[in-house]
């Protein structure tokens, strides 16, 4: 399944809003943990409601490689992408 | 100022941490995607189980809060007169030695408060003076031991009962999704304890009240707390809470001993509110302890979880249960909403 960037980038906004009281809109060049003000628990609600909203699993791995707003929407796009058919 | 004795109660209903997991699995799995998420928050808070208020299986039918509430009044009740009846009887004293009585809680609510139901439960002395005391939080414990220490250094005389109870369980909400929420419900869980503490002219066996502090943290209101909703208690717990206690404990902690002409090296019994791991690890590195000085603390949290107020009252039993040398310091340390910290100064 292929997902387009700006449906993730609505996705992502509509999370950081509802969840994280992020007012405006985000671009990929946007440090993550700077502009979401992301503590451990704000890190782990955005991880928890953008595993809930686009239906994939986050590792460690993909956590620790999300510098910016970019890099997340490229993980997103990646797990929807690879993601198995019966989860979709 | 001493305190004789501690007591402590549970609801019968103990469950180990991978049966409350199976039942919060059921009952979000329909809301998260990654349930091995939830599986692991609970698990990094190293609770090995905990005793519930009620058989878990009557939990989805309480609803409402005030379903919630009554279920709170009527268990409070009898763990709560069951903590002060042990309380008493390890003090070898009866309830018609009791002059005061404190009851601290942060988890329900009753007018007549628990304290007044027990007054008739327990054919307590109708002069006993009585103070409830709600939304103190974890710090309760420690506040409240130092809150009645003031009360006997007035009546010398007296006997001064403190029961805390805590049915955290009956808090939870089933519709809160947030992190602070799926937290809480991996790692807080019910008990009671009491305390019996006495006057000067009253000479115990236990530890002397030596001195206590109070110390307020300002602007730190969102830190812990509860939001009330339509449903009822909404937990606040923030991410600050291990940052608060690493910026101010440790020289609270040394400012008042200081104040006592003693340090840090002068303790031989910590007795500190478990909170969480990342709460304990903070304590320590603020107070340059290791696991075994907080060993009582996280073996508390391991086998009953954290009992907010109570739970600080569970580790001072314990240290009751194996008093250090004659002359030997203790000091009991808790913090809650506000924020703020309690301590208390003891000495075998």
């Amino acid at each position: 399944m292929v997902i387009g960037e700006a449906d993730v980038l609505a996705g992502v906004e509509e999370v950081a809003r509802r969840h994280l009281d992020w007012p405006g809109p985000l671009t990929r060049d946007m440090p993550l943990v700077e502009t979401l003000g992301l503590d451990s628990v704000r890190q782990l609600t955005l991880v928890i409601e953008i595993e809930d909203r686009f239906r994939i699993r986050l590792d460690d791995q993909d956590e620790a490689s999300l510098a910016t707003v970019g890099d997340l929407l490229d993980v997103i796009g990646r797990k929807v992408a690879a993601r198995a058919p019966h989860d979709r | 100022m001493q305190i004789a004795a501690v007591g402590k109660a549970f609801p019968p209903h103990y469950y180990d941490q991978d049966t409350l997991l199976a039942a919060f699995r059921e009952v979000w799995g329909q809301r998260h995607f990654n349930l091995d998420r939830l599986e692991a928050i609970h698990r990094n808070v190293l609770v090995g189980g905990r005793h519930l208020a009620l058989p878990l299986e009557e939990y989805h039918a309480l609803g409402t809060w005030g379903k919630a509430n009554d279920a709170w009044i009527r268990v409070a009740r009898e763990v709560g007169a069951q903590a002060v009846c042990a309380a008493l009887d390890g003090a070898h004293l009866s309830v018609a030695d009791v002059d005061a009585l404190t009851f601290v809680t942060v988890t329900g609510v009753s007018t007549p408060s628990i304290d007044a139901l027990l007054m008739n439960r327990l054919h307590l002395p109708a002069r006993v003076r009585r103070t409830p005391v709600f939304g103190l939080g974890c710090v309760a414990g420690a506040a409240g031991l130092a809150r009645v220490a003031d009360y006997l250094r007035a009546y010398p005389d007296h006997v001064g009962v403190l029961l805390s109870v805590e049915l955290c369980s009956l808090t939870v909400q089933r519709e809160d999704l947030s992190v602070p929420n799926l937290i809480a419900t991996g790692l807080f869980g019910d008990g009671a304890a009491a305390v019996v503490l006495v006057g000067a002219n009253r000479p115990c066996a236990g530890p002397r009240i030596v001195a206590t502090r109070s110390v307020f943290y300002p602007g730190t209101e969102r830190v812990m707390g509860w939001d009330i909703s339509e449903s009822g208690f909404r937990v606040v717990l923030s991410a600050d809470v291990p940052n608060v206690v690493l910026e101010h404990l440790g020289g609270d902690v040394d400012a008042f001993l200081q104040d006592q002409g003693l340090a840090k090296g002068d303790i031989t019994r910590w007795i500190s509110h478990p909170g969480g791991p990342k709460v304990l690890q903070a304590m320590q590195q603020a107070l340059g302890l290791s696991d075994a000085d907080l060993e009582a603390s996280w073996r508390s949290l391991r086998e009953v979880g954290n009992l907010s107020s109570a739970s600080v009252l569970m580790v001072l039993e314990d240290a009751m249960s194996r008093p250090p040398a004659k002359g030997s310091h203790g000091l009991v340390v808790a913090m809650g909403p506000g924020f703020c910290a309690e301590l208390v100064l003891l000495q075998w």
